[in-house]
């Protein structure tokens, strides 16, 4: 399964290139940022002195301080760009797994093969787990980067982006699992693709939806972003939301294996 | 010599009172035949008439409704069954940004490695040289596709090749070299068993052949077997000049015997049907019964 895992990789190399650079880009802007602000006093005093609950919600938090250095480089790794950007390998590595193979006919040459559709499955979980650690990978060294290059973060430790990242790992793991599952489960890319983006978006609006109003609070409990706040991670790892998030990823999985298992493949 | 070890002497097909529905669509109906080791057969049908769909349930894409496919007396859904599999999809579609050698290597490497030789005599014979196979397969056209396709299904030198309309989009040149390339390696006992619109090409490399309709088997023969009861087209020239053409029944030489009696007949040539003739009074036959 190496040789499938290496032939994905090799061809779709010069996207999931694009995309480490893009986080990595959007990370050395977002510490550029932050300087040209004039560091948290600048982003003090141009909000008077509150973090607006847009900017808090966005980082996953109901009225967390989003313009400390530490949160601000966390913050980071939950900006909506962040999402689109290292979330689309999930999503791409996911549907591309089975639907793209079935709709396209290359499931014919692939499946045909003495191999079981759970090897191939696993293959392609592979492929994206080296993907999806790439692109993290190129928003951490952009964070790394970003924190030596500007002044007002240079303070900050290490560990606080590399923290935040190994936290988003547990959202990227959900995501693939929906992904995953989807396609196990589709017939075409486009049925799969619609549904993983309609769970994924849908889940991350309503969750913004629970941190700006009160009432709906609760909602952040039912959907995946609702265990996830980098500026949180900043300080510690959440280890219980990862849990949930990582043991959702699993059923996901196992439910992608248990379906590509019985589907028919063309 | 393919593998025997892994052919155990079952046979290379055995297809047993197979169904495959979606929803309401029947596409194959109680579909039963058996292929015999070293021999080519062809699976003829219209459009529509369940071969492809009866090819992928061979190839263990698809699970039978009912019934069941076994290859070398292990069901196809089994990986084990396909280990002696070479299959060629109707549509052949690759990992565009990777050229052909890579696609070709990624392809045996998944089933257990290439049979250099076997490549090699492959890519001779439909004329793919090591320029081509360097290129991205992004770049090939349809033909080029196929070819490639053609070889992968060949390429590990499987006990069974199963293929899916292999002369669409091959030139006349690269069309006889892959009649060629089969021939070939059914003298070497291996089994192969296309589907295909060309009725020329199953006439001219096919043992045995099947015809289906509406998903259903209509007939099982070999190709010898179908020329014998094939009508005879007789053209009679007489003496004042005029021709006639008649079919005339394989079962029935009397009537040549009556015609040559004919004192007026100046010349008569008897030229038997081609499959194409037979296959096309079959269906009417069925279609009209």
């Amino acid at each position: 399964m190496k040789a499938l895992v290496r032939a994905d990789l090799r061809n779709r190399w010069r996207s999931l290139a694009a995309l480490a650079v893009g986080c990595f880009v959007l990370l050395i802007v977002l510490s550029g940022t932050y300087s040209a602000y004039g560091g948290a006093a600048g982003f003090s005093s141009a909000f008077n002195g509150k973090t607006p609950r847009l900017f808090s919600a966005f980082s996953g938090s109901a009225s967390g301080d989003v313009f400390s250095p530490a949160h601000f480089l966390a913050f980071g790794f939950g900006h909506p760009l962040f999402l689109v950007l290292s979330l689309s390998v999930a999503i791409t590595s996911g549907v591309a797994a089975i639907a793209t193979e079935v709709e396209t006919g290359r499931s014919e040459l692939l499946f045909t093969a003495p191999v079981r559709p759970t090897q191939i499955l696993d293959a392609r979980v592979l492929e994206w787990a080296l993907a999806q650690a790439a692109v993290i990978g190129g928003a951490l060294v952009g964070a790394l980067i970003g924190t030596q290059l500007s002044s007002d973060l240079s303070a900050i430790s290490l560990a606080v982006p590399v923290r935040a990242s190994l936290q988003f790992c547990s959202v990227a793991f959900f995501v693939a699992g929906v992904a995953f599952a989807a396609s196990a489960q589709a017939r075409t890319r486009g049925a799969a693709f619609a549904a993983t983006v309609g769970v994924v978006a849908g889940s991350y609006v309503i969750n913004l939806v629970g941190l700006l109003w009160s009432p709906l609070s609760f909602v952040r409990w039912i959907n995946p972003f609702g265990y996830y706040s980098p500026t949180q991670a900043a300080e510690h790892l959440q280890w219980g939301n990862a849990a949930v998030l990582v043991v959702a990823g699993v059923g996901l999985f196992g439910w992608a294996r248990h379906a590509v298992s019985r589907r028919d493949l063309a | 010599m393919p593998a025997t070890s892994e052919t155990n002497g079952a046979a290379p097909i055995d297809v047993r009172n197979v169904t495959k529905r979606y929803g309401d669509l029947v596409a194959v109906k109680d579909l039963t035949f058996s292929l015999e080791p070293g021999t080519i057969t062809g699976f003829l049908g219209p459009n529509g008439s369940g071969k492809s769909t009866t090819l992928r349930m061979v190839g263990g894409l698809l699970r039978p409704t009912a019934g069941e496919v076994k290859l070398f007396g292990i069901t196809a859904r089994d990986p084990q069954a396909r280990r002696s599999l070479g299959y060629m999809p109707a549509d052949p579609a690759f990992l565009p940004h990777l050229s052909g050698l890579d696609n070709l290597d990624l392809l045996a490497r998944l089933r257990g490695g290439a049979d250099e030789a076997m490549r090699r005599t492959a890519a001779d014979a439909l004329d793919l040289s090591g320029h081509d196979l360097d290129r991205r397969v992004g770049g090939y056209s349809s033909g080029m596709r196929q070819k490639l396709a053609i070889l992968a299904a060949v390429q590990h030198r499987p006990a069974l090749v199963v293929l899916d309309e292999p002369a669409n989009r091959l030139d006349p040149i690269a069309h006889r070299s892959f009649c060629e390339l089969i021939r070939g390696m059914a003298t070497d006992r291996h089994t192969v068993f296309l589907s295909s619109h060309v009725l020329a090409e199953v006439e001219a490399v096919c043992d045995s052949v099947l015809l289906v309709r509406e998903g259903a088997l209509l007939k099982a023969a070999t190709v010898a077997q179908l020329r014998e009861h094939a009508p005879r087209v007789v053209t009679l020239t007489r003496t004042d000049g005029t021709t006639v053409v008649q079919h005339v029944p394989a079962e029935r030489p009397g009537v040549l015997r009556d015609l040559l009696a004919d004192p007026a007949v100046a010349d008569l040539t008897v030229v038997p049907a081609s499959l194409e003739d037979v296959v096309l009074a079959l269906y009417t036959e069925q279609a009209a019964s």
